[in-house]
């Protein structure tokens, strides 16, 4: 590695450690850090927008070096000490708003002989220098400057890129992301985890807990009759516990509607540990079946399955390959009658005594006929950029087809397909009135996000739908959709969106219609499978962010979206404790994660809602009681409270209908063996969207468990709500969103009347490009952040998130309705983070 | 700890920065930041000085005054909410000092007309209006003085927003009345800044701007509250709904809990709007109960009694010899976050309490928080009181004898 210490602005760079006969060799005595003047912290610029440059977060290092400049004549040498003082002058000019024109930075770079990557560190003045006498040698005999010193002052900390330079995203991820390119997900909620323990290749695998009682798994049922399908994923039982004779279910493949395909069954024996067993289903009932022993330790598994030809040729194939290994051969079955509609992987039944543990999976594969690629590998690995959504929701898109008019034909399901064209049926060419159906049999859904490979070209009106149970409404009018990184938005607001049969199967469903047609030039190729993006968060690894003190953060939330309303609030809380089974969003119609139950009181019920998540919200209907009392009662249980110890800022989701602005308030109290009650507040929309109210501070477990310590009680949230002026109107409330205040928390939110709008992302920048930028920028300029339309305001401090610990950052997103803050579950973001680390010394190979 | 500032253009008046503006925390003064909330006023005064050179800083406080500002804390809580009443530029050589104090936009006179070809007496003087008339309607009734034109600077207005001077006439006529009204108005309509040089009081090392914020309740000081057409007396909590919808220019909402307290509802001295609602606040209510009245998030005005002594458990307790508040003696509230207008309950100050006390009036380790003062040098601070029932109860005694306040 070669040694490097100079100075540049990118463009002109002096190098201090030359060792040819001419150049700049630093005599340098680096003072360290010390504090210094004041006046040279904060005599800074205040930009118009209130951002300043990074370097003043911190008091700035103050080294001085004593150079020795050796020239092959006295104006070479001079001519190098211009461009040491040129240089400086730009440092200088940079960091004061009164020399615009300077916009480039100056900054050290430096690494040491073995050391493997480089640091940066922003200039910011030379505070001092002093030149030794010219008229004498060694300069008027040998053309030197011996003994130039010069005192500079940088920004503090060593960076891990240019300044003002934007480095790779930080890999980012969260675990609906991975899991929701699946169709669905069997068994509890929160038994199927992304973690690292699992990871068998990369960083991240998929954690099966395993209990030889509850069955867990990840299902498929994307597949519409598949005559032929491959299905490939990594396995690891990890020492999991059985008794001789015991079998876990761990791939199961069958007709949709029952009727086996195949089985893959993990069995133990005390003589012979771990082996697979294959089992083809033939159409009678019956199976061939044979085994493979395995290790205990990571392994490839691969299914391959294709019918028989035809009755009585008895011709079907079915295959287990172990490790790229076919370890099981069974290719004269009598399968002609069967087809596959459904696939489950994980912990699907149970034989003898399993005593627990967890299986590891990762890299699941899926192809529907054994010679075509992957349709798409499920990795859960981390990312850099990831839909966040706005809900806690746990069903998800079932159905996608593309519909042809003039032939009235739909395409295959192509819900589980990664690279799927968009609008063609048969390779036809997409025409007026034809269109991309998503749909849910689950239930509502209100986001699909499109991510596609390659946008295609054409010149096309295309408008987003929903069936209302009479007609197609077009939920805005587009001139086009965004297919790309783009995600349609829907909240029901009329919560009257109805199930409609589309090619037979009856759904919820949204399409992206093609109301005209110009040119039709190439459809558009999906990056991976539509889905409806889950999870209010996104997690960074342990090691995502390293160095030795807390980096600079530039965050940046995308809308690249098709929606009616438009983002103007986030509100987000970091935690990096309790991840196992925190969720920040609690649905108060139910389907919640573990440990939470909700009972109804006072003149409130569960009422089935299209607008709801989970498809019921707590109706209070203040018939019998209009005094603040407990209206509901939310439980977290003893065996969970101990994820959720901390602080939060407690917002409730909630719709008054009737009744008027101010009569209906509501009011948090905590119950954990203490009584904690906050304050009244009052619901300010009647007939609206649905309203975020900001309950409060509140803390969970405030007396903390020592180390060790087990929980002994539950948490109980009473929401209590009153109606004054003796009126009776409906309060629908939503959910409950705990953000965590006691690490890092910050809201943002749109200065005036500049939501983001599409095509367009926030920007909240902790010192990368500027510290404190709190701005929506366009993403329709070119390369890097943007370019600013609109400024934002930022609330708390800026991104501060530590060094060497795994966390997830939770979010809000709210949109703006004459000055109320309103959470419409259809908002959605991309999340995208970037992070320069920071060291005090050496950087190393880090 | 404050997390950001936010300076942006008055919502009402649009007054304030060109661009609007964040200052995060490094960028105030270290333990510069303040603020002061009452139980009656709400968001009273908040300050805070930043950085920066002398040019930008001089630019900043000439269009400052009026402005928007909002503090957050650390985890993004409104703490403050107010607009800049006044700046000082400080620097090397002296300060500037720049605000709203002494402008008046809507100015007249108050006189004893002078009995015809009679001396008029004295001259025009700034005094305390409402002092005098309340004397003065006292003394000797209220119509004996008269009032000149109204004289409006409308550019000022609209600026900075409507703020009612009065003059003292002494014995005068309308027309020269009138010239007095005028003459103030011509040359207080907008705030000019004051130079002091350095002495050895005022010696800054370096270059800061100063902002002092009041809360939007102090706007209520900017009027005056008239009101004769409708005689006679109205529940309390109407008359004060009243009062902010004449004049309350800077109020966006108002929360006000109904009281039929009767009270006057007629108003014709040069009294200041809040005044008049601190005193409809004084007077509780039929049973005795004490209200509070201000101005907190998003410029709502809450009217409403405290929480009931002798129902309620105190929300905040503080033990000796700690600083810190904890909210239902449970978790700590981070300061900028504390609020006035609860009960507060001293723990460990009489520790051997057999029995509870009937109401957190006769609790000895119970006060009544009547104001907090967050500041980042000294934390929190607190002004209590264990009642304010005998204020109450000798403003509802005024109330019998006085009815035209």
């Amino acid at each position: 590695m070669a040694r490097q210490y100079a100075i540049t602005d990118g463009t002109t760079t002096v190098s201090l450690i030359n060792t040819g006969v001419t150049g700049i060799m630093a005599d340098r005595g680096g003072l360290g850090p010390t504090s210094v003047n004041p006046d040279v912290v904060f005599n800074s610029p205040i930009n118009a927008d209130g951002a300043t440059l990074g370097a003043y977060r911190y008091p700035p290092v103050v080294e001085e070096y004593r150079l020795n400049i050796f020239g092959s004549s006295e104006d070479q040498t001079a001519l190098q000490l211009q461009q040491v003082l040129e240089l400086v002058k730009k440092a200088r000019q940079y960091n004061n708003i009164k020399t615009p024109w300077q916009r480039t930075p100056v900054y050290i770079i430096s690494q040491t002989a073995n050391e493997t990557n480089t640091r940066y560190g922003l200039i910011l003045a030379a505070i001092d220098w002093s030149i030794p006498d010219l008229f004498r040698a060694p300069f008027e005999s040998d053309n030197e400057i011996e003994q130039f010193r010069i005192t500079i002052s940088r920004a503090p900390f060593w960076r891990a890129s240019i300044p003002e330079t934007l480095p790779a995203a930080t890999p980012i991820g969260n675990a609906a992301y991975n899991a929701a390119i699946i169709a669905d997900l069997g068994g509890s909620y929160d038994d199927l985890k992304r973690t690292e323990a699992a990871a068998i290749n990369g960083d991240y695998g998929g954690a099966v807990a395993v209990d030889g009682a509850t069955t867990n798994f990840w299902q498929f049922d994307f597949m519409v009759a598949d005559a032929s399908f491959s299905m490939e994923f990594e396995f690891d039982p990890n020492t999991l516990g059985m008794n001789d004779g015991s079998v876990v279910g761990l791939f199961h493949a069958n007709k949709g509607g029952g009727g086996n395909v195949a089985w893959v069954y993990l069995e133990y024996t005390t003589v012979g540990g771990y082996r697979l067993r294959l089992l083809a289903y033939e159409d009678g009932g019956g199976n061939q079946n044979g085994t493979s022993d395995i290790t205990d330790g990571p392994h490839t598994i691969r299914v391959e399955f294709t019918a028989a030809t035809g009755p009585g040729n008895n011709d079907g194939i079915t295959q287990l390959f172990v490790d790229d290994v076919l370890e099981v051969d069974k290719s004269a079955v009598d399968s002609d009658t069967l087809t596959v509609g459904l696939v489950k992987i994980g912990a699907n039944n149970y034989s003898g005594t399993v005593t627990g543990g967890t299986l590891y999976f990762d890299d699941i594969k899926y192809a529907d006929s054994t010679d075509e690629n992957w349709h798409f590998t499920i990795d859960f690995e981390n990312t850099s950029i990831v839909p966040v959504s706005n809900y806690n929701q746990q069903t998800q898109i079932t159905h996608v087809y593309n519909y042809d008019d003039s032939l009235t034909a739909f395409s295959e399901n192509i819900v589980g397909q990664w690279d799927a064209t968009l609008f063609e049926v048969a390779g036809s060419t997409p025409a007026a009135n034809d269109a991309l159906y998503i749909g849910s049999d689950e239930g509502v859904f209100f986001t699909a996000a499109i991510i596609a490979a390659f946008a295609g070209v054409r010149n096309a009106a295309l408008v987003t739908q929903y069936w209302d149970g009479g007609a197609w409404v077009t939920i805005t009018a587009y001139s086009d959709i965004v297919i790309g990184t783009g995600v349609i938005g829907f909240s029901n607001p009329d919560n009257d969106w109805a199930q409609k049969v589309e090619n037979g199967v009856n759904a919820y469903w949204l399409r992206i219609f093609l109301s005209s047609v110009t040119s039709w030039t190439s459809s558009p190729i999906l990056a991976r499978n539509i889905y409806s993006p889950q999870g209010t968060y996104i997690d960074i690894d342990q090691d995502a962010i390293g160095g030795d003190e807390s980096p600079d953060s530039l965050l940046l939330l995308h809308t690249v979206k098709t929606t009616p309303n438009l983002v103007a609030w986030v509100i987000m809380g970091l935690k990096t404790r309790g991840l196992d089974n925190f969720n920040s969003t609690i649905n108060l119609g139910g389907s919640n994660p573990t440990g939470w139950s909700e009972v109804e009181l006072v003149d409130t019920t569960q009422v089935a809602s299209g607008e709801s998540p989970s498809g019921q919200v707590a109706r209070c209907t203040f018939a019998t009681d209009q005094d603040m009392v407990s209206r509901m009662t939310m439980i977290l249980n003893a065996a969970t409270i101990a994820d959720y110890e901390g602080a939060y800022r407690i917002y409730l989701r909630v719709k008054q209908t009737a009744g008027n602005a101010g009569d209906v308030a509501l009011r948090i109290k905590m119950i954990s063996g203490e009584v904690s009650t906050g304050n009244a507040v009052f619901v300010r929309e009647v007939n609206e969207g649905i309203e975020l109210l900001d309950m409060g501070r509140f803390e969970i477990l405030p007396q903390k468990l020592v180390s060790g310590e087990v929980a002994a009680i539950s948490q109980l949230i009473d929401i209590q709500a009153s109606s004054d002026n003796g009126t009776t109107p409906n309060i629908d409330i939503y959910s409950m969103e705990l953000i965590p205040v006691d690490e890092w928390s910050f809201a943002a939110r749109t200065t005036g009347d500049t939501p983001i709008g599409d095509l367009n992302s926030i920007q909240i920048d902790s010192g990368i490009l500027r510290r404190g930028v709190m701005r929506a920028v366009s993403e329709s300029a070119a390369g890097g952040a943007g370019s600013s339309v609109a400024f934002w305001d930022g609330e708390g401090n800026l991104p501060s998130l530590p060094t060497g610990r795994g966390g997830r950052l939770h979010f809000i997103f709210g949109a703006d309705n004459g000055g109320i803050l309103e959470a419409p579950y259809e908002l959605s973001m991309n999340a995208e983070l970037y992070n320069v680390e920071h060291w005090l010394h050496l950087r190393g190979a880090a | 700890m404050i997390g950001s500032i936010r300076v942006a253009k008055n919502p009402v008046t649009n007054s304030g920065p060109v661009s609007p503006f964040t200052v995060y925390a490094d960028l105030i003064v270290e333990n510069s930041y303040e603020h002061e909330i009452r139980a009656m006023g709400g968001f009273w005064r908040s300050s805070f000085d930043i950085l920066g050179t002398f040019d930008e800083l001089r630019f900043m406080m000439l269009n400052s005054l009026g402005a928007d500002v909002k503090s957050y804390s650390e985890s993004s809580a409104l703490a403050f909410h107010g607009y800049v009443h006044q700046a000082i530029l400080r620097f090397p050589g002296g300060q500037l000092r720049f605000r709203l104090d002494g402008v008046g936009n809507s100015v007249w006179s108050r006189y004893l007309a002078a009995a015809s070809g009679g001396d008029v007496g004295s001259v025009a003087q700034d005094y305390n209006a409402e002092e005098v008339a309340r004397l003065s309607t006292e003394l000797e009734g209220s119509t004996s003085t008269a009032r000149s034109t109204k004289q409006n600077d409308l550019v000022s207005q609209a600026k900075y927003g409507i703020i009612d001077h009065v003059l003292s006439g002494g014995i005068s006529s309308s027309g020269v009345a009138d010239n007095q009204a005028q003459n103030y108005l011509a040359v207080n309509a907008f705030p000019k800044p004051s130079f002091e040089f350095a002495d050895e009081n005022i010696n800054p090392g370096s270059t800061s701007l100063e902002f002092i914020v009041y809360g939007y309740y102090r706007t209520l000081d900017f009027r005056m509250y008239f009101q004769t057409a409708s005689p006679g007396n109205a529940n309390a909590s109407d008359v004060a709904g009243a009062v902010i919808a004449d004049v309350g220019q800077f109020i966006d909402s108002s929360r006000i809990v109904a009281n039929t307290l009767q009270i006057s509802q007629v108003y014709d001295t040069d009294r200041r709007a809040s005044n008049i609602l601190f005193d409809i606040a004084r007077r509780g209510d039929a049973s005795n109960n004490r209200h509070v009245i201000g101005v907190y998030e998003n410029r709502e005005i809450i009217y409403q009694a405290i929480p009931d002594p002798a129902t309620s458990k105190p929300e905040y307790y503080r033990a000796l010899g700690e600083s810190n508040i904890k909210k239902d003696a449970q978790y700590i509230i981070p300061g900028p976050e504390v609020r006035p207008g609860k009960w507060l309950r001293i723990t460990g100050l009489f520790p051997y309490r057999t029995s509870d006390y009937s109401s957190l009036y006769e609790d000895p380790s119970v006060q009544f928080i009547e104001a907090v003062t967050y500041s980042e040098s000294n934390g929190l601070e607190f002004t209590s009181s264990p009642d304010q029932s005998f204020e109450m109860s000798m403003s509802n005694a005024n109330a019998q004898s006085i009815s035209n306040l």
